[in-house]
């Protein structure tokens, strides 16, 4: 039962393989074309630098009018990430556009790393931490990148 | 309201059961109600119709006419408010987009679409577009119209369109046909074009044999994306007003002739009907009827501002009474926000607060409550550890060995102990003494429903049997119509209670509480008198008498907390804030 | 069609489950906020009325391994309850006596599971099987 992939996703996946974003790997699966296998380099300037983070995208049946779903799957200290990996980030809720993809997602979610915003916060504790004390709550996150972000691990 | 109904009220009240003293004077009816009344009865001239007897066709003195020609105000405790149907709706947008087109000299669907897009604020509308006409227009769509007018549509995309709708089964794209469209949508198919080479950016697809079409931000799709998002915004996402052109962050809407020239019929009725909802639900001064099935819409002006002072209460069209601040169930007298606060307490403390009073104590340290379950007296708590005796509530350590018998009843710990957990039980024996009058208004009119019913029945078989016509055997319908709404209101005179700290003022409340509660309970008792032939002309004037007396007295109790609230005389006992 | 991987289908579930299904007789949610693996969920069942198990709720124990929403979730009783399709001595379901279970679809979720469960209590042949004690657990 294998779909015909929409154009569309095929063309997507030529890009991402040919041309791929700067610290950014997105592979689809062989079993599901619409799932993929993301590894994301945490940006420089940013307490992620040095890290790889391992994320999963999936492009749901109503895509590109609807947009993907993302999660990473690295344990991550940032106000906008919770403890599930959930990512709260407009583009993948209201402010879609179909005229987006998967590699402006990324690199969106990319840019989240270096630039968190813990005054719409997924995760209430961490976005408190960055509030009240940044520096601390950037020594964490680099703590938490050295322990379970460390490429090869 | 004339004096001729306060006297059958006045003598309904002493139970002269003899039919109507006409020639009763004046002055009876001031003493009768200036026993609970603060105010000069002199003031009340007037202000007895509030649309509810009008609309359950009330009878005898109380129809329409009896109060025609007489200078009416508007009671304290009413809102003014009106109720529309959609198409009363429909017609009230094109009123308002027609003033605006008259002031700035711009067609009516400019003026439509530029309003919508300012939520129909014309406030708003008014101050953006002398400021920035240009950006107004290009954002609500217009540009794209006067663009459209200045070209003619191509033969080939006229193929197209009447092509996709003899294929419409296979290819499941259903354009409008041409002939149904409006001129202005008509008029938008003047900018679909055939592009050659252009790469839609939604499906990459770069298929030449479709068209494409762009508004003035020049962001360029195939016409079968443009379809396909609109659908989607329509259906999965429910938007109307708000939908912006396809491409991330381009602030552009997509207009009302656009969406009618590129989506099925069934999908434009669908968008039309959306803007509808939005238009009602992004006006603060529109609201549905909430009631199941209810399609009319009320529009009042009270502001949300205004609902620590007064409570907004409607009736739609369809018989529904509401709170048009809040859209709960007529609550009056009671404030929206007290209202809500009171339903919270009641499901927080449900129906275990009872059990609760009785088997439990609080852990004198930490408030838990704590159940006994064995026999001995040494209690520790479960949440907080904290040991001590059940008997006096003093620490456990002062104990010694002597669990089995506690004599250390005036110790001192024990006394503070005990005095902070009668508070507490006082607290809740008082929620409890509200919350009973409360339910059993409630469970009340339930049964008032049940006992109308019934009646309903018999009076049917009644009239079929006698010479009694239909309108003879409705009043009935009209008491239990009364009765109900005074138990309602009734009820929510006792939550209000709850939160009024006491001043002079609240025991003029409670009076006023007593004499309609013991009006509704007497008329409650007339509707469970058996009913026959022979005497029913009797039974109908005398409950004719009492449901004008009970609802005079409900409108006693409404009038008189909304004096309280322009008066400032209402204290509370709770914030008035979330 | 989309196939949707399992940690999605799962992540959607979780969010349904927060909101509150259905009449909330049934409701579920992580064991822990913070497995990643999305693994392990804890259940409950509020005993229909009109049946001995009114007004009792029941806990149970939803385990979704790699294979879910391929494979069924496997299903435990934490509170005692006599079921036919509930093992006695370990409080397991027994996967071959729950149609839904016997059956499975991909769509299934794991209210499905539970509302026939519940369905299960309130059915003539079951709804009068004495119960063990209110409160006790496998």
């Amino acid at each position: 039962m294998t779909e015909v992939l929409p154009k569309r996703i095929t063309k997507e996946i030529e890009r991402l393989m040919n041309d791929p974003a700067p610290g950014i790997k997105a592979v689809p699966f062989e079993d599901n074309l619409r799932y993929f296998d993301v590894v994301m380099a945490g940006p420089t300037q940013s307490p992620f630098q040095g890290g790889e983070f391992k994320l999963e995208l999936f492009l749901p049946g109503g895509y590109p009018m609807e947009p993907p779903k993302v999660r990473f799957l690295t344990k991550i200290y940032h106000p906008n990430i919770d403890k599930l990996g959930r990512i709260c980030l407009d583009i993948l809720k209201d402010k879609w556009s179909p005229a987006l993809q998967i590699r402006t997602v990324l690199l969106s979610i990319q840019a989240l790393l270096s630039a968190p915003n813990p005054d719409d916060p997924l995760d209430n504790n961490v976005a408190q931490h960055w509030k009240d004390n940044e520096k601390d709550a950037i020594a964490t996150a680099a703590a938490w990148t050295s322990q379970y972000a460390l490429p090869g691990k | 309201m004339p004096v001729t109904d306060s006297t059958a009220f006045h003598n309904n009240d002493n139970d002269q059961l003899d039919g109507m003293d006409m020639s009763a004077t004046g002055s009876d009816y001031d003493d009768d109600f200036l026993m609970s009344d603060p105010y000069d009865p002199e003031e009340y001239d007037g202000v007895e119709d509030d649309g509810f007897y009008d609309e359950i066709g009330g009878q005898g003195l109380f129809t329409a006419e009896g109060t025609k020609g007489l200078e009416e105000r508007r009671p304290l405790y009413q809102v003014e408010y009106e109720t529309h149907s959609e198409s009363e709706l429909v017609q009230l947008q094109k009123e308002e987009a027609a003033k605006v087109s008259g002031v700035f000299g711009i067609p009516m669907s400019h003026a439509t679409m530029m309003l919508r897009s300012m939520k129909w604020n014309k406030e708003r509308f008014f101050e953006r577009f002398t400021e920035n006409p240009e950006k107004v227009q290009l954002e609500a769509g217009i540009v794209t119209l006067e663009e459209a007018a200045q070209r003619r549509v191509t033969p080939e995309v006229k193929q197209y369109f009447a092509d996709r709708r003899v294929r419409a089964v296979e290819s499941n794209v259903q354009y409008p046909d041409w002939e149904e469209l409006s001129p202005e949508a008509q008029t938008q198919r003047n900018l679909v074009e055939f592009i050659p080479d252009a790469l839609c950016e939604i499906c990459f697809s770069g298929d030449p044999s479709v068209p494409t079409y762009a508004l003035p931000c020049r962001h360029r799709y195939c016409i079968d994306c443009y379809r396909e998002y609109l659908t989607h915004k329509i259906w999965d996402e429910g938007l109307s007003a708000r939908i912006q052109c396809p491409e991330f962050q381009c602030p552009i809407i997509v207009g009302e002739p656009v969406v009618e020239m590129l989506v099925s019929s069934a999908d434009f009725s669908r968008y039309r009907n959306l803007l509808l909802r939005s238009y009602v639900s992004e006006n603060d001064t529109m609201r549905w009827c909430p009631a199941p099935g209810c399609e009319y819409i009320i529009e009042c002006h009270t502001p949300q501002s205004a609902l620590l002072s007064t409570v907004p209460t409607v009736r739609c069209r369809c018989g529904h009474a509401f709170c048009f601040g809040c859209g709960l169930d007529d609550h009056q007298p009671c404030l929206c926000i007290l209202a809500r606060k009171w339903l919270k307490k009641c499901s927080d403390e449900s129906e275990t607060s009872t059990w609760i009073s009785v088997n439990t104590q609080e852990c004198p340290k930490c408030q838990a409550v704590i159940e006994k379950n064995g026999g001995c007296n040494h209690m520790t708590c479960r949440k907080c550890q904290h040991e001590f005796c059940w008997v006096c509530l003093g620490p456990w350590s002062q104990h010694g060995r002597a669990w089995y018998n506690c004599n250390r009843y005036d110790e001192n710990a024990s006394k503070q102990a005990r005095s902070a957990q009668e508070k507490s039980r006082e607290a809740l024996t008082r929620y409890l003494h509200y919350q009973t009058r409360y339910a059993n208004h409630e469970r009340s009119a339930d049964l008032d429903r049940d006992m109308y019913r019934k009646t309903e029945r018999k009076m049917e078989l009644m009239q079929q049997a006698s010479s009694l016509s239909w309108i003879e055997v409705q009043f009935l319908r009209d008491a239990a119509d009364t009765l109900i709404q005074c138990r309602m209101t009734l009820k929510w005179t006792y939550a209000f209670a709850f939160y009024l700290a006491r001043n002079n003022m609240t025991e003029l409340f409670e009076d006023n509480q007593r004499d309609l509660e013991m009006a509704t309970e007497q008329l409650s008792e007339f509707l469970e008198s058996p009913i026959n032939p022979d005497t029913i002309s009797t039974l109908r004037q005398q409950v004719l008498d009492k449901t004008a007396y009970v609802a005079s007295r409900r409108k006693v109790v409404l009038e008189d907390t909304a004096r309280g609230f322009a008066e400032d005389r209402w204290d509370f006992n709770v914030s008035l804030t979330e | 069609m989309a196939k949707i991987p399992r940690s999605f289908r799962l992540l959607e579930e979780l969010e349904k489950g927060e909101k509150g299904i259905g009449d909330g007789s049934c409701s579920y949610g992580l064991a822990n906020g913070e497995d990643h693996s999305l693994s392990t969920w804890n259940g409950t069942i509020l005993g229909p009325p009109n049946s001995y198990h009114e007004n009792r709720i029941y806990s149970l124990m939803i385990h979704c391994d790699e294979n879910y929403p391929d494979a069924p979730p496997r299903i435990r009783f934490i509170s005692r309850i006599n079921l036919p399709c509930v093992n006695p001595e370990t409080g397991i379901v027994d996967p071959r006596k729950l149609a839904c279970l016997a059956h499975w679809k991909r769509n299934y979720t794991m209210e499905t599971v539970l509302v026939e469960l519940r369905r299960e209590m309130a059915s003539p042949s079951n709804r009068k099987l004495h119960q063990p004690p209110e409160g006790s657990t496998f």
